[in-house]
């Protein structure tokens, strides 16, 4: 079911309507191994255990919120990824060096591939 | 006859932007209905306009009579009508949501978001690039007052930043219209085209990359980004999501006019720039928004990273045309969702009183309504099936993936990283135990966040709509019938 041909797209609508139904397939199949999963959980009934985060454990609300700068600690940490936490420190200084440094480097391309 | 309605949106704004600080003197509390009333004359005047445009593709006033490239010429085709009708519609939504929100200082808030309406307006509907220049002018001096209003410390920073930054990119974008006038002697944009395409000096890139620099600080584009963060979070979040959205898309829409009108075709090295520029953008602002606590920060970083997928968009469609409509559809559905998760984290600062999700938690029970706009706004944001966000970036995916495959590559990373921080936020904000309870939310703050999030549904849903919307728009990058429509009426 090729639409829009007559609109110069060649953009399949099926492809994103089987992706579609792939993915709400994929959300029912969670939901029924959460359904089944809960039926054969052995841990006793609480209130904690309806909480989000608790999966299943009594854990106390207070021991439930996850620090934020290391919520994604190993990705975070192991890419080097904070470094650019550290380029975006707010000083306008270094703000306007991005700026000037983009420019030249934008000028330098466009001359020497361009421009020449 | 072809009439030009939406320029009356512009002029509306305009007149409204100065009535309403003369009626504050006798009855201010009339001001938020005047905007209101205001941004809706603006949107109804959008609107009439679209039947006219999808019939001529362009049209076009010369003002005064004078015709091109003497006189100022007003030109709205498909892409310029898109860009009228997003910054009406969102203006009006802003204006309606601001009517509980803002309480202080009203006159000089309303007064400033009208100034920023008209500025983007003017430069949705400019023909040429000297105007263009000014409108961006009247645009960035309302939103440098906008992003001081609330007079602490951390709001007079952030405006000063965005005064010295912003100053300094109107400034090499003023330099660049100069070269381009003294090279070519004409400031008309389809009048430029034609000259251009006969000029081989060094001087035309280096107009080119004083111009790009110019618009990369308004757009938000590596390595220009690093100002919006702080000036975002310092604005009121109404101000700020029309900010954020409106001001990245008229860059980016400006940014296109430069490249794809100005100096169409003149070489493939043009598309490279955009790609690579995409590409960076779009990592840089998902890594970004990983590290952030401070929910405002993260939307815009949030933003940043979606601008370049925008970028990379257009630079492949110069060398595949569905890119430009994956850029256009993409364009679209930004704005929207962008707007959406704004307003939403202006009801959570509203009630909750803080940004810092560290502080927030367990509001879905309090406020569900603003918890299901937060999540679909952000699924969009992901690009989750069934949401807006999807198809467009689908198209992203696909367009890259035939003329660069790396390109792809990276584009499902960083989806995959919007993920992380997308859940991450909406788990934060709202689910958990913590018992932020944030009281009942008005309705004139709710109806607009129903609104965009239906749209990012809607969109998500029927994609065709959006399919359809873009590949009518692609229409306007046909370089020849603008040119000709303008020079020769």
């Amino acid at each position: 079911m090729i639409v829009r041909k007559k609109m110069g797209m060649d953009m399949d609508l099926l492809e994103l309507h089987v992706i579609g139904a792939v993915f709400l397939l994929f959300v029912a199949l969670l939901a029924l191994i959460n359904r089944w999963s809960s039926r054969y959980s052995k841990g006793k009934r609480s209130d904690t255990k309806k909480k989000i985060y608790a999966g299943g454990e009594d854990i106390r609300p207070t021991h439930m919120n996850v620090p934020q700068e290391s919520f994604y600690y190993i990705l975070i940490r192991s890419l080097k990824l904070d470094k650019f936490k550290q380029w975006h420190s707010g000083d306008l200084t270094r703000y306007l060096v991005w700026v000037f440094t983009g420019m030249v480097l934008i000028m330098i391309y466009l001359l020497f591939l361009w421009g020449m | 006859m072809a009439m030009m309605y939406s320029f009356f949106s512009l002029m509306t704004l305009l007149i409204a932007a100065f009535v309403v600080p003369l009626v504050s003197l006798k009855r201010e509390r009339y001001i938020p209905q005047i905007a209101i009333a205001s941004s809706f004359i603006a949107l109804v005047f959008a609107v009439m306009t679209v039947p006219f445009v999808l019939q001529d593709g362009i049209i076009i006033n010369q003002m005064e009579d004078w015709s091109a490239p003497y006189g100022i010429t007003v030109a709205v085709d498909g892409l310029s009508m898109l860009l009228i009708l997003m910054i009406t519609f969102i203006g009006f939504l802003v204006t309606m949501f601001s009517f509980r929100f803002v309480k202080k200082r009203r006159t000089k808030y309303y007064a400033l978001l009208m100034l920023l309406q008209v500025g983007l307006l003017g430069i949705a509907h400019t023909g040429d690039l000297f105007n263009l220049f000014v409108f961006l002018e009247i645009m960035s001096i309302a939103s440098y007052i906008l992003a001081s209003y609330s007079r602490n410390a951390p709001a007079i920073e952030g405006a000063l930043k965005y005064l010295i930054i912003g100053s300094f990119g109107t400034s090499m974008m003023l330099l660049g219209v100069a070269f381009l006038y003294g090279l070519t002697g004409t400031l008309n944009m389809a009048d430029l085209a034609v000259k251009v395409a006969g000029i081989s000096s060094p001087i035309l890139p280096l107009a080119l990359g004083l111009l790009i620099t110019g618009l990369g600080v308004k757009a938000a584009i590596f390595p220009f980004h690093a100002w919006k963060p702080d000036v975002v979070t310092v604005m009121p979040a109404s101000a700020g999501a029309m900010f954020s959205a409106l001001s990245t898309s008229i860059g980016i829409y400006a940014i296109l006019r430069i490249v794809f009108t100005v100096f169409s075709g003149s070489s493939p090295v043009l598309y490279y720039i955009l790609i690579a520029i995409g590409a960076v953008t779009m990592a840089l602002g998902a890594i970004m928004a990983l590290q952030q606590r401070h929910l405002l920060r993260l939307l815009a970083y949030s933003a940043i990273s979606q601008v370049g997928y925008i970028m990379i968009a257009f630079g492949v469609g110069g060398f595949n045309p569905l890119g430009i409509q994956a850029g256009i559809f993409h364009l679209f559905n930004v704005a929207m969702f962008e707007t959406l998760l704004f307003l939403c984290a202006g009801i959570i600062k509203h009630k909750a009183g803080t940004y810092n999700m560290e502080k927030l938690g367990g509001m879905a029970r309090f406020s569900p309504v603003v918890s299901y706009a937060f999540l679909i706004g952000m699924l969009a944001n992901i690009g989750i099936p069934f949401f807006s966000g999807f198809s467009s970036k689908w198209m992203i995916y696909i367009v890259t993936l035939e003329v660069f495959p790396i390109l792809t590559v990276l584009a499902v990373v960083v989806s995959i990283m919007t993920l992380l921080y997308g859940l991450r936020a909406y788990a934060l904000v709202f689910l958990g135990n913590k018992n932020v309870k944030p009281g009942k939310v008005k309705r004139s703050m709710i109806i607009p966040v129903l609104i965009l999030a239906a749209i990012c549904l809607l969109f998500g849903v029927f994609p065709q709509l959006g399919f359809n919307m873009a590949a009518f728009v692609s229409q306007s990058f046909d370089n020849a019938k603008y040119i000709n429509m303008i020079l020769m009426g």
